[in-house]
C-alpha cells in the first residue's frame, strides 16, 4: 500500500500522540522532609465560636452555614486521596497554644501574640518532632478572622473563599509545599501553588502528592549493619557507618526513610549533629572531646530504629617543640575591604628572621596555571601599631634584600621558585616578637588570586618562632574560596584552635563580612575534620568559649561561625574556608597554638 | 442614574477590580496592587541583605518563637524613618536543628539586593506587604548584565502595575530576557510618582 504524504504525516502525528501519552507525567509537588505517622491524624476545630467571623443570616454562598462544616469538607478532599492516613475534626475547646502536640484550627486576630500583617489571610504552623526528625509534632492552622470570608466555588470573588484556603492549608499541614516555590520551581496547576487560582478544588498534582506521602504503607526501616565501637588515639580517623536492610543507606532522604546521627559526649546531654548530613559520619581526625556515645537513627513516620556506637579517644601529649611554621593563605586580593591582610605573631625572647612573599602572577604560570591571579601584587609589612616596616613591589627589583639571597632563602625554606621578570613581591625582614601585619595591594584597582606566605628562615639558634597566624580577606566560591595552609614541625603532636570568623566581622565596622562560614582541615589532600557551626554539638561549646579566653581570641556573636580546637600531628595541613550555600563575603582564618 | 444604582455600579466595580487581584496562599495573603504597597507601607526601602540569623525568642505573649531576623543595609528610603540600619522581623526559621518553617515566608540570603515594602515590623508574623509580594529583588540580567527589578521568586515584571497580576506561565516568565525590563529607575520612579499622587476623595457617601 503506497501511502500519501498527508496519511504520513497524520500516522506520525498519532504516533507522536500516543507516546505523549505514555510518557509518565512529572509532577511538580514538592513536600517537606517529615510527615505524619499512619493512621489517623486529629485536627482540634474552633472555627464557630471565639474570634470566627459572623455567617450571614443568609447563610454562606455554598449553603452550609457553619465554618467547621466547610473545613471539614476540605478535610474530605484530602481524605479521598489518602491511604494509610486520614484525617479527621474534633471540637476545640481549650483555649489553642503552641507548641503542645495538639493540631488546633481556629480564627484568630494575631498568631500566638504576633499580628498577621498586611495582606495575610491564614498561616499553618507546621512542626517537626525534636526526638523523631522525620515525623510531625503538630500543625496549627490559624485563619485571619479580621478578613472578609465566605465559601463558594468558582471564580474568585469579593470574599476570600474560606474552602479554597483551608485546602491549601490543609495541604501544608499533612507535608506538602508549593510546587512553584520548590528548589526548581515547576509551572503546574496546583491547589499548592503559592497563587492560588480559579482552581477551588483538589488537582493532579495535589493528588499525586498526597498519594506520594500517605499512599502506601511504609516499610520499617531495619538497621543490619553499623560501625563497630571503637577505641581510638587522638588523631586516628574515624567514621561511622551502617546499612539499612543490608543496603546502603540513600544519599538523599525521603519521607520513606531519615536518618539523623547524635550524640552524647561524657557527661553531656544528647545532641542531634544536624549539621552532619550524610549516611557517612565521617569525624576525621579523633579527639578527646569526641569520645562518647553516637547514635545513629533511621526512621520514617511509621517506623524507627538505632544502633549506638561507643567512641574512646586516648589522649597524647602536647610537644612544647613542636610547632607552625611556614603560614599561607591563598585567596582573592581586591582593594578596599577585599584586600588581603594577613596576621601572624613571633613569639620568644630573641629576633626572628623571616621570608613573606606575596606570589600572584607565577600561579598563572606553569606548572600552577591558575586563572584570575593577581597581576601585580604589592607587599606592605607593618608591626602591631600599624608602623610600615618594609614594603616590596617587584621581588627582584628595587627590593631592600639582593634577589640571590631571596632565591636561597624560598630554596632553603623549601619554597618553590619565582621567575626573575615576575611581578611578584617578596619582604626578608629580622622581627622582634611582637604581632605583624603584611598586606597585599595592588596598583590601580588591580585584583586577583594570590598566596601569600611566611616562612620562619631563622638560624641563629634563637628560641623565637611563629605561633598564630590570622588572614582576613574576601571569601568566594570555586578557586574564590580562601585556603590557609601551615606545616606542623617538630618531634610530635601539637594543640591548636582554628577559626573561620564571619559575622563577628560584622560588630568590627566590616559590613560585607561572610555570612555562616565552613571550615574544612585537609592534611596533604585528604580531608581530616570538617566544621559548619561551632555550636553543633552544642556540648563543645563551653570548651571551646574556654580555649578562646585561654589564647586571648575575642568571642564569636554568631553560631554559624566556625571553631575547631584540634591536636595535630606533625605535617602539612590546609584550612580552607568557603560561605555556607555559596555566600560570599569577607572572612578572618585564624590558627592559634596553645600554650605550653 | 439614581445614586444608590450609581453606588451599586461603584460597589460592582469595586467587586470587579478587587475579583481581579488573586489571593495568594502560603502564608495565605491578598496580592496587592502596587498602589497599596506604596501608601500601606510604614517604610520602603532600598537595599542589601548584610545579615540573616535565626534564633529563640520569647514574644509578648509569652510563646517562645523562632524567628528569623535579616539586617539590610539601605541604600534608599522613600518612605518612612531614615536609618542606617534596618532589620526586618520574620516569624520561623530553623535554630540547630530545631525547625520551624512557615511555608511561603520569604526567604533572604546575604547579599541579596532588593526593595522591601514594609508594615509592622516587630509586631508581625511577616514584616512585609503580603508576605512575598512586599519584597521585589535587583537583578543583573544574565544577557546585558544590566540590574532589572524582579518578583521576590525571581520572575519578571514588565511593569510595577504588574505587581497585582499573578505571573502567567511562571516556567518562561521566570527567563528575564523574555520580557520587557523594569528597570531599578523606572521602578524607583514609580514610587516616588505614587508617593506624590494626592489622596483619592472622599467617596460619596448615601444622604440620609
Amino acid at each position: 500500500m503506497r501511502l500519501s504524504y498527508s496519511s504520513i504525516c497524520r500516522i506520525a502525528c498519532i504516533a507522536l500522540t500516543a507516546c505523549g501519552l505514555l510518557i509518565p507525567r512529572s509532577w511538580a509537588f514538592d513536600v517537606y522532609s517529615f510527615g505524619w505517622p499512619s493512621g489517623t491524624v486529629t485536627f482540634r476545630v474552633n472555627l464557630d465560636s471565639g474570634a470566627a467571623p459572623a455567617v450571614p443570616p443568609q447563610r454562606l454562598m455554598d449553603g452550609t452555614t457553619r465554618w467547621s462544616v466547610v473545613f471539614s469538607s476540605a478535610l474530605a478532599q484530602w481524605n479521598t486521596h489518602l491511604i494509610r492516613t486520614q484525617l479527621a475534626a474534633t471540637p476545640l475547646t481549650d483555649t489553642p497554644s503552641s507548641p503542645n502536640g495538639i493540631n488546633e484550627v481556629f480564627f484568630a486576630n494575631n498568631i500566638y501574640g504576633e499580628n498577621f500583617g498586611e495582606g495575610v489571610l491564614a498561616v499553618t504552623l507546621p512542626r517537626p518532632s525534636r526526638q523523631n526528625p522525620s515525623r510531625f509534632f503538630e500543625s496549627d492552622i490559624i485563619f485571619n478572622s479580621t478578613k472578609n470570608w465566605n465559601s463558594y466555588r468558582g471564580k474568585r470573588q469579593f470574599a476570600t473563599d474560606f474552602r479554597r484556603v483551608a485546602i491549601h492549608e490543609i495541604g501544608h499541614a499533612i507535608g506538602l509545599d508549593h510546587p512553584d516555590e520548590a528548589r526548581e520551581p515547576q509551572d503546574v496547576e496546583a491547589v499548592m501553588n503559592s497563587s492560588v487560582s480559579d482552581t477551588d478544588n483538589l488537582v493532579a498534582d495535589d493528588i499525586a502528592g498526597a498519594t506520594a506521602l500517605y499512599g502506601r504503607t511504609l516499610p520499617q526501616p531495619t538497621i543490619s549493619v553499623v560501625s563497630a565501637s571503637q577505641s581510638a588515639s587522638v588523631g586516628d580517623l574515624i567514621n561511622f557507618s551502617f546499612e539499612i536492610d543490608g543496603q546502603a543507606p540513600p544519599a538523599e532522604k525521603t519521607i520513606e526513610l531519615g536518618y539523623f546521627w547524635f550524640f552524647e559526649g561524657l557527661g553531656g546531654e544528647e545532641d542531634y549533629l544536624f549539621t552532619y548530613d550524610d549516611p557517612v559520619l565521617d569525624l576525621g581526625l579523633a579527639q578527646t572531646f569526641d569520645a562518647g556515645t553516637y547514635t545513629i537513627l533511621v526512621e520514617n513516620p511509621d517506623g524507627s530504629d538505632f544502633k549506638d556506637i561507643e567512641l574512646e579517644v586516648a589522649a597524647v601529649a602536647n610537644t612544647p617543640a613542636t610547632s607552625m611554621a611556614n603560614l599561607s593563605t591563598r585567596a582573592f586580593a581586591g582593594s578596599d575591604s577585599k584586600a588581603l591582610t594577613v596576621g601572624f605573631v613571633i613569639q620568644g625572647d630573641s629576633p626572628q628572621r623571616v621570608l613573606i612573599r606575596a606570589v600572584g602572577p607565577t600561579l598563572g604560570e606553569a606548572p600552577f596555571n591558575l586563572p584570575g591571579v593577581h597581576p601585580n601584587p604589592k607587599l606592605t609589612l607593618q608591626d602591631f601599631a600599624g608602623t610600615v616596616i618594609q614594603t616590596n613591589d617587584d621581588w627582584a627589583t628595587a627590593n631592600a634584600t639582593p634577589a640571590s639571597e631571596i632565591a636561597n632563602a624560598s630554596a632553603t625554606a623549601g619554597a618553590f621558585a619565582l621567575s626573575g621578570d615576575s611581578k611578584d613581591a617578596v619582604i626578608i625582614a629580622t622581627l622582634d616578637p611582637g604581632v605583624y601585619t603584611a598586606r597585599v595591594s595592588g596598583d590601580n584597582g588591580a585584583e586577583g588570586l594570590v598566596i601569600v606566605e611566611a616562612y620562619d628562615i631563622d638560624e641563629s639558634g634563637g628560641n623565637s618562632r611563629l605561633v598564630n597566624l590570622s588572614t582576613r580577606g574576601f571569601v568566594g566560591t570555586d578557586l574564590s574560596v580562601m585556603v590557609a595552609g601551615l606545616v606542623v614541625e617538630g618531634p610530635g603532636p601539637r594543640t591548636y584552635l582554628l577559626r573561620a570568623v564571619g559575622d563577628t566581622l560584622g560588630d568590627f565596622g566590616i559590613s560585607d563580612f561572610l555570612d555562616d562560614t565552613v571550615l574544612t582541615l585537609f592534611r596533604g589532600t585528604e580531608q581530616v575534620r570538617f566544621v559548619d557551626d561551632w555550636d553543633d554539638p552544642a556540648q563543645h561549646q563551653p570548651m571551646l568559649i574556654e580555649a578562646m579566653q585561654q589564647l586571648g581570641a575575642f568571642p564569636l556573636t554568631d553560631r554559624q561561625e566556625s571553631a575547631l580546637k584540634i591536636t595535630l600531628f606533625p605535617g602539612p595541613y590546609t584550612i580552607k574556608i568557603s560561605g555556607f550555600d555559596d555566600t560570599e563575603g569577607v572572612a578572618l582564618v585564624e590558627a592559634y597554638e596553645f600554650p605550653e | 442614574m439614581q445614586f444608590s444604582q450609581l453606588r451599586l455600579s461603584l460597589f460592582f466595580s469595586l467587586a470587579l477590580l478587587l475579583g481581579s487581584a488573586a489571593p495568594l496562599s502560603a502564608l495565605s495573603v491578598v496580592v496587592p496592587t502596587f498602589s497599596d504597597l506604596v501608601t500601606k507601607s510604614d517604610q520602603i526601602v532600598r537595599g542589601q541583605v548584610v545579615r540573616v540569623e535565626s534564633r529563640r525568642t520569647i514574644n509578648a505573649a509569652g510563646y517562645e518563637l523562632i524567628k528569623t531576623f535579616v539586617s539590610i543595609r539601605p541604600t534608599e528610603i522613600p518612605k518612612g524613618e531614615s536609618s542606617s540600619a534596618v532589620v526586618l522581623s520574620f516569624l520561623g526559621g530553623s535554630v540547630a536543628g530545631e525547625k520551624f518553617e512557615i511555608p511561603g515566608m520569604p526567604k533572604f540570603k546575604k547579599g541579596d539586593r532588593a526593595w522591601f515594602f514594609i508594615k509592622g515590623n516587630g509586631s508581625t508574623l511577616c514584616p512585609l506587604i503580603s508576605g512575598p509580594h512586599g519584597a521585589y529583588r535587583e537583578v543583573k540580567d544574565p544577557t546585558t548584565n544590566e540590574l532589572r527589578v524582579v518578583r521576590y521568586d525571581g520572575s519578571a515584571m514588565a511593569s510595577s502595575e504588574a505587581i497585582e497580576r499573578p505571573p502567567v506561565n511562571q516556567g518562561s516568565v521566570r527567563s528575564l530576557s523574555s520580557s520587557p525590563p523594569l528597570t531599578p529607575a523606572i521602578f524607583r520612579a514609580a514610587i516616588y510618582r505614587e508617593l506624590d499622587r494626592p489622596p483619592p476623595p472622599l467617596p460619596l457617601l448615601e444622604q440620609p
